[in-house]
């Protein structure tokens, strides 16, 4: 799936993020305060899984938003293969580090409509989308090409989206709660999916709430609390022992002590 | 017309404004409030439209049509919160739309430059283009909220900032459009022109009476089309950066 050179060397990272910070204010209970992220380092290599876990307000969805360049932030950087995104064209930026919403938004029209989608916006050729590979891949029947997109269930809309990202053939994948909605077969679908995408080399940074999908999946997890990363490492020497305490009261809190 | 006659009329009001704060709506202030303003407003505008259409210096009716102008933006505006910069935005709108039709009845020589013509043409373009620049703006604001998702997921797949804000401004303009457009199709049949009406009934041939209303018609549709395509443009470079996101957090 990366257009990567082949048997790139572990040591380039194709994202790497040196102290990303983005604050917006927040209504609390007793006044104003800052959300975001603040002074966020980290690396995603090809063909890893890096899962970000931590409370929910603490950072997590701010921290994706910022890496597929929805909002902007305020300070720290940002560089796709050694590019800085400011030099970047956006909209081809967007193609190899492509985002998974965790609601996913079909357009009008039908399911072949949606995975031509990516090609139209670049004024690419329709016919070459491989419509009937992307639904295989995502094991949606081929009988629903001619559906209306929003009339599938979520789960479904889900694997549509997801091979929608597919056609861009994206080097990195940011994915938002992607199984956080879905029924079981969806989520598994999903699951194997990343799991062989990683196999090609991808780059998957997962955004989930689900520690057990985190445990299962991912390769390495960034634990996100209050917008500061405080702790990093292998999956199962974290879950393990993490060693920050407050990493260890997330996991107490989410009742999976180690 | 006796005071007992206005105060029936204005119990009316009362009426509306009571039933709007009965189903919980909330416009009862704006209505009460609204209600006052207007006639301070024509009373005020009844001591001095003499002197007003008696002017003939262009400098003075320019001046004046700017007082209105900015009044016009500011009214709109308020309709545009959450929109940034909505006052220069609608001020923009409802200037561009005015300053080219009348510019053109005036050019045509349709409008002879006095405070009697200039006036009260500029008022109503200035009126209507206000109204469909109010609604654009709320339109807008709403349309952006419902489609936030939709927006994101096109920024996700590569869109540039046209093509993720297309099927939104088309909806926009559509719909603040509207009004106005079955305004257009229902004169004659529904609305009834007091001043072509007029004119016909104080002996003036219908085909001459007839063809100053069709002139107006198609100045003011011409207005608050131009009006709300300025507004929505203008939201639309306020709300996308030119790096193919949204501005706001």
């Amino acid at each position: 799936m990366t257009t990567d050179p082949p048997a790139a060397p572990r040591a380039v990272p194709l994202l790497r993020v040196v102290g990303l910070t983005f604050g917006h204010p927040v209504a609390t209970g007793d006044g104003a305060a800052t959300a975001g992220v603040f002074d966020v380092t980290l690396d995603l290599f090809p063909g890893e899984i890096v899962a970000v876990i931590g409370p929910s307000g603490g950072g997590k969805s701010s921290l994706i938003r910022l890496l597929a360049g929805l909002t902007h932030r305020d300070s720290g950087t940002v560089a796709l293969d050694g590019e800085p995104i400011d030099s970047l064209d956006l909209r081809h930026y967007r193609r190899r580090v492509a985002m998974l919403f965790q609601q996913p938004h079909m357009t009008t029209g039908t399911v072949a409509d949606n995975l031509c989608l990516p090609g139209r916006l670049h004024g690419e050729d329709a016919a070459r989308v491989d419509v009937a590979g992307l639904l295989h891949s995502v094991d949606l029947a081929l009988e629903l090409v001619g559906r209306e997109a929003a009339t599938l269930s979520v789960g479904q809309q889900q694997r549509v989206a997801l091979a929608r990202l597919l056609a861009m053939t994206p080097a990195c994948l940011l994915l938002d709660e992607p199984t956080a909605a879905l029924d079981p077969v969806s989520t598994q679908v999903i699951v194997r999916l990343l799991q062989r995408l990683r196999g090609e080399g991808v780059a998957i940074l997962l955004v989930t709430h689900e520690l057990a999908v985190a445990r299962r999946l991912a390769d390495r997890v960034v634990v996100l609390v209050a917008g500061r990363v405080v702790e990093e490492g292998a999956v199962a020497g974290f879950f393990a022992a993490p060693q920050s305490t407050e990493a260890r009261a997330f996991l107490a809190a989410e009742g999976a002590t180690p | 017309m006796s005071a007992l006659q206005l105060i029936g009329a204005y119990a009316l009001i009362l009426v509306v404004a009571g039933l709007s704060r009965w189903r919980q709506v909330g416009i009862e202030r704006d209505i009460f409030y609204s209600s006052l303003r207007a006639a301070v407003q024509l009373l005020a505008m009844g001591y001095v439209i003499q002197w007003v259409f008696d002017l003939r210096a262009l400098r003075y009716l320019f001046l004046l049509l700017t007082v209105m102008l900015l009044i016009a933006g500011r009214i709109s505006a308020k309709r545009g919160k959450g929109v940034a910069n909505a006052y220069w935005i609608a001020t923009a709108a409802i200037g561009v739309a005015t300053a080219g039709t009348l510019g053109l009845l005036l050019a045509l020589g349709v409008a002879e430059p006095s405070g009697r013509f200039v006036i009260p043409l500029g008022g109503m373009i200035l009126g209507n283009a206000m109204n469909i620049t109010s609604q654009t703006l709320n339109r807008f604001r709403a349309e952006l909220k419902a489609r936030r998702a939709e927006v994101e997921t096109l920024f996700s797949l590569g869109a540039s900032r046209q093509q993720a804000a297309r099927e939104l401004l088309r909806e926009t303009v559509r719909a603040a459009m509207i009004a106005p457009l079955d305004t257009m199709k229902a004169v004659g049949l529904i609305h009834i022109p007091g001043v072509t009406a007029g004119m016909i009934l104080a002996g003036t041939p219908p085909i001459e009476a007839v063809r100053y209303q069709v002139v107006i018609m198609y100045m003011m549709t011409s207005a608050v089309t131009l009006s709300s395509l300025t507004a929505t443009t203008l939201c639309y470079l306020q709300a996308f950066s030119p790096d193919h996101r949204l501005r706001q957090k």
